[in-house]
């Protein structure tokens, strides 16, 4: 189609410390495409550091989610935000059920595959977020910089939900909203400390600002890619985290950097909107360990 | 590229999230002598190989409770005894931690010690709320050689229990030589009570300070993998 904006996107993904010296490999995936009438993709997933299959959890859930909401599209778009909904909620259970059958055929419980994971989609309409896990999507719109949903965690700062538990749609998150954003940034837990004032998560302007600079000025993409990789495994980066880092960068063409506010706004989503299964204070029905969706001994 | 971007990016300050234990500390009649000298190495341990993890120095919190012949909270800050049952004074992180040396004398009150325990525990975790810090599943631990004497001890077990069933607090129990190891295992359902190998008190505390060091480290989502007991007697009962 014509006249549409287009994207420029870049993309990487990193073993932190932690795994560098145990051997384990990056338990971080992404994927992204962008279609062609200009609607933008991204897939993000955070394999569980306790889970054994970790890696194959979130690159087959990145993969497997992108594919079906490309397919989706390909037929036609929703017409309203429930429309939206319905097809994010189908995006989560169908991943699911993807990975069921990769655990079922290795013979593996499904919780050796845990992962988070978040699917972005922007149209020249709609933002549409479904996540469930404690990564963040964070949008940019005229300097304004927002955190589409506050990342799921319980009580404790070693929790997190994931695409492998039981009830899953009562844990994943749906945001959809009329006013599709310029810039997005994905990122998983890895950066969070990094990119936002905790507990809040506010997101840190003089974090993601560069960034889409960077993503804006990328003429190279696999150039870009790389230099987002060694800056993913820079001392700098990894002085500040042990994690598996990933950072996904959407701008479109037309966007032109802007000062970001100063205290960015949070979402208005944030003040009303929970997924009906996330709990208010304590963390109950989530884990630290994978031990709430199932039955196990953490330990001793 | 004229500018290079990814040399701009800024990084926000976060406070470390903390990681809290409490240590139960049986010092009565019973203990003193070898066990109370070989207990006092231990800790002494513990708080040599916390701080050599650097992480887990400014993350893991330390509270000591002791109980013989009465309660009593130890000033870890100076590695004395006796301060109020405060959480803001009873904690301090591990970097700042100075083992204190424990004497042993009179009964076995280990009800209320636990009772404090939890309540320490619970303050402990409102301190970090209302300064918006993250934190990690507090631990409590607890080392006898004997069983409650006091009374309403059945009471704090059954607290301890809920609490851990709600994932408030994770439960770990010790006995030495002589604890009733049945009687203990009424305060945690998740872990059954276990028994050190003789006087090991400075293997436990070796793997304490490894736990703790492996949970300060973990990743959201993450199962602290914990070091094999190896302080622990095997159970060949059944």
């Amino acid at each position: 189609m014509m006249g549409m904006d287009t994207w420029r996107v870049v993309g990487a993904s990193s073993p932190g410390r932690t795994h560098d010296v145990q051997g384990v490999p990056c338990q971080d995936a992404h994927a992204y495409r962008v279609l062609e009438d200009g609607t933008l993709l991204v897939a993000v997933a955070d394999g569980a550091g306790s889970a054994e299959r970790a890696q194959d959890g979130a690159q087959n859930a990145v993969l497997c989610a992108l594919a079906w909401l490309a397919d989706a599209l390909e037929t036609g778009e929703p017409e309203d935000a429930d429309g939206w909904r319905t097809l994010m909620a189908d995006t989560f259970t169908v991943t699911r059920e993807v990975i069921a059958a990769i655990a079922d055929e290795a013979d593996t419980p499904l919780r050796e595959f845990s992962a988070t994971l978040m699917c972005v989609v922007v149209t020249d309409i709609w933002l549409v977020v479904g996540q469930i896990g404690d990564g963040i999507v964070v949008t940019e719109e005229r300097g304004e910089l927002t955190v589409v949903v506050r990342p799921q965690r319980g009580e404790y700062a070693n929790e997190s939900a994931f695409l492998t538990m039981n009830n899953l749609l009562d844990y994943v998150a749906i945001e959809v909203t009329g006013r599709p954003p310029e810039a997005v940034a994905v990122t998983t837990d890895g950066l969070l400390r990094l990119a936002a004032k905790m507990p809040d998560v506010v997101p840190y302007g003089p974090f993601f600002a560069p960034l889409f600079a960077f993503a804006a000025g990328a003429a190279d993409p696999c150039q870009a890619e790389i230099a987002l990789a060694s800056f993913l495994a820079s001392e700098r980066v990894r002085a500040r985290t042990d994690d598996d880092t990933t950072l996904v960068l959407a701008v479109r063409d037309t966007w032109e950097p802007r000062p970001i506010a100063p205290t960015p706004s949070v979402a208005e989503s944030l003040n009303g909107h929970r997924p009906s299964g996330e709990p208010e204070t304590d963390g109950e029905s989530f884990d630290t360990e994978t031990e709430a969706a199932y039955e196990g001994e953490d330990g001793a | 590229m004229a500018v290079d971007h990814l040399e701009l990016v800024q990084f926000q300050q976060n406070p470390e999230p903390r990681c809290p234990v409490v240590l139960l500390l049986d010092t009565s009649g019973s203990m003193m002598g070898k066990p109370i000298a070989e207990l006092n190495a231990g800790l002494k341990d513990f708080e040599q190989t916390l701080k050599s993890d650097a992480l887990a120095s400014l993350r893991v919190e330390v509270a000591v409770i002791t109980f013989g012949g009465k309660v009593s909270v130890m000033d870890v800050v100076n590695g004395k005894g006796g301060i109020p049952f405060d959480a803001q004074q009873a904690f301090v992180t591990a970097d700042r931690f100075q083992a204190p040396t424990l004497s042993a004398d009179g009964e076995t009150p280990m009800g209320e010690a636990v009772r404090q325990g939890l309540a320490l525990i619970q303050e402990r975790k409102n301190i970090y709320k209302q300064n918006s810090l993250d934190y990690f599943r507090p631990w409590i631990f607890l080392v006898t050689d004997g069983r409650p004497t006091d009374n309403g001890w059945e009471a704090a077990a059954e607290q301890a229990k809920q609490e851990e069933a709600r994932k408030g607090v994770s439960f770990y129990a010790v006995g030495v030589e002589g604890a009733d190891l049945k009687t203990l295992g009424r305060f945690s359902e998740d872990r059954p009570a276990l028994k050190l190998k003789g006087l090991a008190f400075r293997e436990l505390f070796m793997w304490l300070s490894k736990s703790l060091s492996s949970v300060a480290n973990s990743q959201p989502g993450e199962q602290a993998p914990l070091p094999p007991v190896g302080w622990a007697q095997v159970d060949t009962s059944h």
